[in-house]
Formats: structure tokens, C-alpha cells, sequence
């Protein structure tokens, strides 16, 4: 459990420098395109498709945040009304359900990466395919992840009694 | 019959609070599995959001709220609506639900600017001899006005799920929005002259300096709405200009946010949104190829058909609808219902543009709704008062909207006047 919780916590701080760097480079860059294509007539030819590339890593980095923090978009006000003590079994059951369809959805991505990856195409600057796309099974795998790791520990915190529940966002 | 123990099984969870992403992910991962379609096929459709430029326009514009949020230009937005108008009678409403408007359409809603810009009028209202419910009403309504104005998020995400223009949402929306701030403007001057408050005598002076203060800020909507509606530049240009602008700003002009430990910290927060937007996003974008391969648009049209004939009533029935939608679900996650509504509507005979302002325009009413609209949470939780309590001052402003709504709905060329 404490190694789980380790790993978890080390995720969150390396997810969080990336989307540092990622953000601060699509903010430059897609700046940039904007001046060199009005003012000077040209752009970076493969910066465009690099950008929304960037987006897509941005995006699964920010959702590894946000299932770490419980902030995916959900139906909430059942949950507030509910009393403490079936909070937790609640978030429990519902966060294992997110971890399985996380699980299959690594799993199909991970055969799109493949099916891409076959295909031997090359995405911009002769850079496989795979390499901007790679985040979505790792991005599914690490989101699965945190969902169990959330629920195991809410877990644990029940078998030791412990009900309380840190206010969610 | 499984197929309704699945529903139920799904609806139990919904309303339990599992994220939507993993329900609507459920649903489109069983549904290519029952038809034999490799659910690889998810990822195929998510992937194509790649392909659309409008994507990058999202955290660019995201992160550009976030900075703006977190920065003093609410205070500073206020200042100088106070100085403009502020001499009105009812002025000071009007102040507050400009700024707010304008606030929101950089933020994209989601209860932000109840936070940021709400508490921030409060006492200025209330110091200014409005009623407390007045007040806690309009604050509360405030909250999610400005939707309709570019370069409100939701906007772009109805654009990319409908694969609309998004230039031309953005020019679609602004009459509506200017109609729903009008109806509420009026509505606050009426009160404004009832109660007798005391007006303010017009200070060129305070004006100027209001002015000055904001006057970095103030180039923002015009370049955007301009460039847009001018044809300078794109919706994902005039985010990637916000974003670079609107960060020098904050940063080194106003220093309002600290380089080293506000910028980091904004950043992943908005970030947090965008990524919890993109699960959403992504799935929605899997379970539209899904409806569509299996007909389901046609088929509930022709089930709905047998019933409703006309337009007008389809469109009330689609107005209740949303209501109760966007009720429960806020904005970002009521866009999994437009894959679904588009077609139909199509069908009779509304134009996707016009139905996108419909859409928005309601979910900016059902962030109000009671019993559980997103909005009277937020509200109560940062004025410390009840529920009843809040429910009870929006209700009039609801009323109000409501009519706005329905000039909307049945005045499509409000819509698509700038457009055509």
C-alpha cells in the first residue's frame, strides 16, 4: 500500500512538471505560427500538426491530475446529499468502475497504437506515428491506475475504521 | 431483457457520481463489441479530434481564463464598468452583469466567475442599498452569463462534436448574448428606479483613471471579436494570440501572477479542466460514429415524429429537455447529448448553428434550475445561505431569462445574422 501510494505521488509531481513544459512550449510556438504565417508569410510546416499533438498529451496529463484530485466531470449532488459513511463506499464502487473501463480502453488503444505502428507511417520530420501517440494507452494505463489506487486506499481506510471522507472538489 | 439492467446498471452509476467519461465510455466500448467492431475503433474516432485545428483553441483559450481569473482583472474589469455606467439608474446591476459576461465567455463558466467576480460585487451591491435577495439573485444568474460571446469554451466544444464552423458560432452567438444581458439589464433597472437607490453623478475623472488601470485588458475582446468577425484570423489564431498576450500581461506588465510559483500552479490547474474536458471529449466523439453507424438519430426522429410534427412544439420539447440535462450535468459534460440532438433537429429543419445558440442559451438557464442547477451551490456555498434561500432570489431572474430563451428559440434569424 505505501509503495502504491509512492508511486502515485511521484506520478502526480512528474505529471504536473510536464504539463509545465508542454504548456509553455504550445503557448510559444502556437504564438509563433500565428506571427510568422501574417507577418512573414511562411510557418514551421510540421508546427501545426506537432501542436494538436501536444494537446492530446496535454489533455491525458491534466486527466491523470484530475483523477488523482477527483475532479472528472460527474453527476454530483446525490453524493452531497448522501451521509459521510456511504460516501466512501460510493466513491469506492465508483472509481473501480472507472479503473475497468479505463482498463479496456487502454486495451483498445493499445491495438490502435499497434495498427499504426504496423502501418509504418510517419507522422512529421520522419518521426513514427507511434511516438505522438503513445499517450493514449499510456495515459488510459496510468488514469486505471489511480482510480484502483484511490479506491484500495479508501479501502483500507474503512477496514481501520476510518470513515471520514477529505472533501472532494 | 439485459439490455435494460444495463441502462439501470448505467443510471445507478451516473447519478452516483462515476465519471461520465467511463459511462459514456462503457456504452461505446459494449456497443462496437455487440455489433463485432474491434473497440480500437473508439480510438480511431478520438484520434480524428487531432486532426481538427479548432483542438488547440481549447487549452490556449483555458489556460488564457485561468490567468485572467487568478489575476486582478476582475477588480479592474469592475472598476471601469462602475465608472461607465455606474451612473444609471439600476447602473450598478448593469456593471455587474456586463463584467460578469464578459468575465465568462474568457472563463467558460463553470461556477468560476461566482467565485472570482460574485464575491467581489457583493458588498459593493449591498453597500449600495440593493435588497439582499436582489442581490443574491443577481449575483447568482451572473454567474453564467456570457456563454453565448466569444471565445467561450462551450462554444467550441458544441463546434467540434457538431463539426460546425466555430467561426461562425462565434458570430451566431453574439446577438443572442446581447439579448439575454438586455432582458436582465432591464429587468435590473426596474428594480434599480423601484427601490430608490441613490445614483452616482458621472465622474469623467474616475472614468479615465478606471481606464488607464485596465488598459491593457482592454484589447482583448476587440482583437478577438474583431479579428474573428473581420476574417484577420481564425478562432485557434486568436486563442494562441490571447494566450501569449494575456500571459506577458499578468506577468510582466501587471505582475499580477509570480513567474515561478503562480504561472506553474495556473497552469496545471487549467490544465486539470482541459484534460477532464478531452476524457469527455474523446468519448463522445467514439459514441457520435457509434449513433450514426447504427442509425440511432433516424430512429429515434421517427419515434419522435409519430408524436411531435411541428417545429415549434420539437423545439419547446428540446428546450425542457436541455433545461433538465444541463441541470444535472453542467456545460462540459452536457455536450455527450448534442451527437444525439443534431441530426434530429436537422431533420426538423433547424439549422445546426441556430441550434447550438439554443443549446447554449439553455444550459446558461439550467446552471440556475432548481432544484439542483450547478449554479445555487455555488452561490450558496460562497454566501453562506441556504439553497431555498438562493432558489427563491433567482427565480424571478430565471423567469426573466426564460423569456430571452424563448425569442431565441423561435427568432432563428437573431442567430444567424451575422452569420449569413
Amino acid at each position: 500500500m505505501k509503495l502504491l501510494l509512492f508511486v502515485d505521488r511521484w506520478l502526480t509531481r512528474i505529471t504536473g512538471w510536464l504539463i509545465i513544459f508542454f504548456l509553455s512550449v504550445m503557448i510559444v510556438m502556437a504564438f509563433g505560427q500565428v506571427v510568422l504565417r501574417n507577418f512573414f508569410h511562411t510557418s514551421i510546416e510540421w508546427g501545426d500538426v506537432f501542436l494538436r499533438h501536444l494537446v492530446l498529451w496535454l489533455g491525458f496529463l491534466g486527466a491523470v491530475i484530475a483523477t488523482g484530485e477527483g475532479r472528472h466531470l460527474k453527476i454530483e449532488f446525490i453524493n452531497k446529499l448522501a451521509p459521510e459513511r456511504y460516501r466512501k463506499v460510493i466513491y469506492i464502487a465508483t472509481n473501480l468502475f472507472a479503473a475497468i473501463v479505463c482498463f479496456f480502453l487502454m486495451k483498445a488503444a493499445v491495438a490502435f497504437v499497434q495498427m499504426e505502428g504496423e502501418s509504418g507511417d510517419t507522422l512529421i520530420l520522419n518521426l513514427s506515428t507511434t511516438y505522438f501517440i503513445i499517450i493514449i494507452p499510456v495515459g488510459y494505463a496510468i488514469i486505471a491506475f489511480r482510480f484502483l489506487v484511490r479506491s484500495v486506499a479508501w479501502a483500507a481506510e474503512i477496514i481501520k475504521g476510518d470513515w471520514h471522507i477529505e472533501e472532494q472538489h | 431483457m439485459p439490455v435494460i439492467y444495463f441502462v439501470l446498471a448505467l443510471a445507478v452509476l451516473v447519478l452516483f457520481g462515476a465519471p461520465l467519461f467511463s459511462i459514456i465510455g462503457t456504452i461505446s466500448l459494449l456497443g462496437f463489441s455487440s455489433q463485432g467492431i474491434d473497440t480500437a475503433a473508439i480510438i480511431v474516432e478520438m484520434y480524428r479530434l487531432a486532426s481538427q485545428p479548432v483542438l488547440l483553441a481549447i487549452p490556449l483559450f483555458t489556460v488564457s481564463g485561468y490567468f485572467l481569473a487568478e489575476s486582478k482583472a476582475p477588480q479592474r474589469i469592475v472598476a471601469l464598468a462602475q465608472a461607465l455606467i455606474g451612473w444609471m439608474p439600476g447602473g450598478l446591476a448593469i456593471v455587474v452583469l456586463a463584467s460578469c459576461a464578459v468575465f465568462t465567455a474568457f472563463t467558460g463558466g463553470s461556477g468560476i466567475t461566482i467565485v472570482a467576480l460574485g464575491g467581489l460585487v457583493f458588498p459593493i451591491l449591498i453597500a449600495e442599498k440593493y435588497s439582499e435577495k436582489f442581490v443574491l439573485g443577481l449575483v447568482t444568474t451572473s454567474g453564467s452569463l456570457g456563454l453565448l460571446f466569444p471565445p467561450s469554451l462551450p462554444i467550441i466544444l458544441y463546434g467540434t462534436v457538431a463539426e460546425v464552423s466555430i467561426d461562425q458560432l462565434f458570430r451566431a452567438g453574439i446577438v443572442p448574448g446581447i439579448l439575454l444581458v438586455t432582458v436582465l439589464a432591464i429587468y435590473s433597472v426596474r428594480q434599480g428606479i423601484a427601490s430608490k437607490i441613490e445614483r452616482h453623478p458621472f465622474d469623467a475623472k474616475k472614468l479615465w483613471t478606471a481606464f488607464k488601470n485596465v488598459i491593457w485588458e482592454i484589447p482583448l475582446p476587440f482583437f478577438i471579436i474583431g479579428g474573428i468577425y473581420g476574417g484577420y484570423f481564425t478562432a485557434t489564431e486568436a486563442a494562441a494570440v490571447t494566450a501569449f498576450y494575456v500571459f506577458i500581461v499578468e506577468v510582466f506588465v501587471y505582475r499580477d501572477l509570480k513567474l515561478t510559483t503562480d504561472v506553474p500552479r495556473v497552469m496545471k490547474e487549467s490544465m486539470v479542466l482541459v484534460g477532464a474536458i478531452l476524457m469527455i471529449l474523446a468519448m463522445a466523439m467514439g459514441l457520435t460514429s457509434f449513433l450514426i453507424d447504427q442509425q440511432i438519430p433516424q430512429k429515434l426522429f421517427e419515434l419522435i415524429r409519430q408524436v411531435v410534427e411541428s417545429k415549434i412544439v420539437f423545439l419547446m420539447i428540446l428546450n425542457v429537455f436541455l433545461l433538465v440535462i444541463g441541470m444535472m450535468m453542467e456545460i462540459f459534460s452536457a455536450i455527450v447529448v448534442v451527437p444525439l440532438i443534431v441530426p434530429i433537429a436537422k431533420q426538423y429543419g433547424v439549422d445546426p448553428i441556430h441550434l447550438g445558440i439554443i443549446f447554449l442559451a439553455n444550459l446558461e438557464i439550467a446552471y440556475l434550475m432548481p432544484p439542483v442547477g450547478m449554479n445555487l451551490f455555488m452561490s450558496s456555498f460562497r454566501f453562506k445561505k441556504t439553497i431555498g434561500q438562493v432558489t427563491a432570489a433567482t427565480l424571478p431572474f430565471i423567469i426573466v431569462l426564460l423569456i430571452g430563451l424563448f425569442i431565441i428559440t423561435y427568432i432563428p434569424q437573431l442567430s444567424l445574422w451575422l452569420v449569413k
